[in-house]
C-alpha cells in the first residue's frame, strides 16, 4: 500500500461515522520522514470522529499504525477544526 | 496500566501515587489529551505505567500463552470457559443491518489488504459477534494485546451508531464485538481460568486481591464468573476506562 490508498482507508472509515460523508476529505503531507494525513470533515460531525474523550481519533490513529507498521515513514494523523 | 483524572497534570500524578501507593518515581506517566480540545477542559487524564508490573502481568502472560497471532483453532476445550459464560448463536439469516455491519467489517478487511469471512453471531446480553475466519494476517487485526482488535471494535460501534440514525430498527443498546480467529474467544476463557484460581486462593487466604487494570469488558467477564461464587464478591476500583477489580472473600460474617 502507499500513502494514497492509507489516506483512502482512512476517509472510507471517516465517511462511515458521519453525517455528511461527501464533506470528508482526506489529505496526504508527504515529509522526507513521515507523512500526515490531514482529516477534514464537517463542523457538524467532527464530534463524530473525535469521539467521547478521544476515543474514536484514537482507533482512527491505531488503525493507521496496523496498516503502516512495515512502512520506514512514519505516518500521523491529524483531525482539523 | 492505570488511569487517573485530575483538574491539572500534577494533581491527577498525585492521585496516581496516592493510590498505588507509590512514589511518582516509580512509574511513568502518559498524557492523554482531549482531542480537538472539545471535552473536559477542565481536566486531565493520564495512564500510568508502574515499573514493577512486568513481575504482576498476566494479561501478558495470557497473550503468551494463547498465540497472538490467532492462528489457533477456537473449537474445543480452550474455550469451553467462555461458550459457559454466554450462549452464542450463529445468524443465519441476518437483518439488513446485521447484513451491512458484516459488509462493513468485510471492506475494512480488503482495505487492510486482507481476506477472509466474516460470520455474524448473537449473543444472549444483546451483543453482535462479528467473526473474522481465515485472514490473511490474523496478528495485523489483533495487534500487541488485542489493541487493533479494540480499535477496529470501536469503529464497528461508531458505525453501528450511524447505522442507528439511518434507520431505527437497529437496537440502541446493542453492542458489536470482533473476534479474530477465536483469539478473544480463547483470551475469554483464559481469564475465567485465572480469575476462578484467585478467587478459590482469596477464599481459602479468606482475604483480598487486586488484580491488575483491565478494560470494560475484560472486567464484565470477571465479574460476571464470578458471579455465583458464595463467599467472593467482586469491585471495581479506580478512575477512567481501565479499573482494577478487587476481588474479596466475604464468608458469613452476619
Amino acid at each position: 500500500m502507499n500513502s494514497t490508498e492509507y489516506a483512502e482507508f482512512i476517509a472510507y472509515i471517516t465517511k462511515s461515522l458521519v453525517q455528511y460523508p461527501e464533506d470528508v476529505v482526506v489529505e496526504t503531507i508527504e515529509g522526507e520522514r513521515s507523512v500526515i494525513l490531514e482529516v477534514r470533515v464537517s463542523e457538524t460531525d467532527i464530534g463524530k470522529v473525535v469521539g467521547r474523550q478521544g476515543r474514536i481519533a484514537r482507533a482512527l490513529r491505531t488503525l493507521l499504525q496496523a496498516v503502516t507498521a512495515r512502512q520506514t515513514k512514519r505516518y500521523a494523523l491529524e483531525i482539523l477544526d | 496500566m492505570y488511569e487517573f483524572i485530575g483538574k491539572t497534570e500534577q494533581e491527577a500524578i498525585e492521585r496516581a501515587s496516592e493510590a498505588m501507593e507509590l512514589d511518582s518515581s516509580q512509574f511513568d506517566v502518559e498524557i492523554l489529551e482531549s482531542e480537538g480540545g472539545l471535552f473536559r477542559k477542565d481536566s486531565v487524564r493520564i495512564r500510568v505505567y508502574p515499573h514493577h508490573e512486568e513481575q504482576q502481568n498476566w494479561l501478558d502472560e495470557i497473550d503468551r500463552e494463547i498465540d497472538g497471532t490467532g492462528k489457533g483453532s477456537d473449537s474445543g476445550d480452550e474455550t469451553a470457559e467462555s461458550d459457559e459464560l454466554y450462549n452464542w448463536q450463529e445468524i443465519q439469516e441476518p437483518k439488513v443491518w446485521e447484513g451491512r455491519i458484516r459488509d462493513f467489517m468485510q471492506e475494512l478487511l480488503r482495505r487492510m489488504g486482507q481476506d477472509g469471512n466474516v460470520l455474524l453471531y448473537s449473543r444472549s446480553d444483546e451483543c453482535l459477534l462479528l467473526s473474522v475466519q481465515d485472514s490473511g494476517d490474523p496478528s495485523q487485526l489483533i495487534g500487541k494485546h488485542g489493541k487493533h482488535l479494540e480499535a477496529l471494535q470501536v469503529v464497528l460501534n461508531a458505525h453501528l451508531g450511524r447505522l442507528h440514525d439511518e434507520e431505527n430498527d437497529v437496537p440502541t443498546d446493542l453492542r458489536v464485538q470482533l473476534d479474530v480467529g477465536g483469539y478473544r474467544k480463547r483470551r475469554e476463557a483464559k481469564l475465567v481460568k485465572i480469575a476462578r484460581g484467585i478467587a478459590a486462593q482469596v477464599e481459602s487466604r479468606r482475604s483480598s486481591r487486586l488484580l491488575e487494570a483491565m478494560n470494560p469488558s475484560e472486567r464484565r467477564i470477571i465479574h460476571k464468573s464470578l458471579n455465583d461464587w458464595p463467599n467472593i464478591s467482586t469491585v471495581s476500583e479506580g478512575e477512567g476506562v481501565y479499573k482494577q477489580i478487587r476481588i474479596i472473600y466475604q464468608g458469613s460474617s452476619h
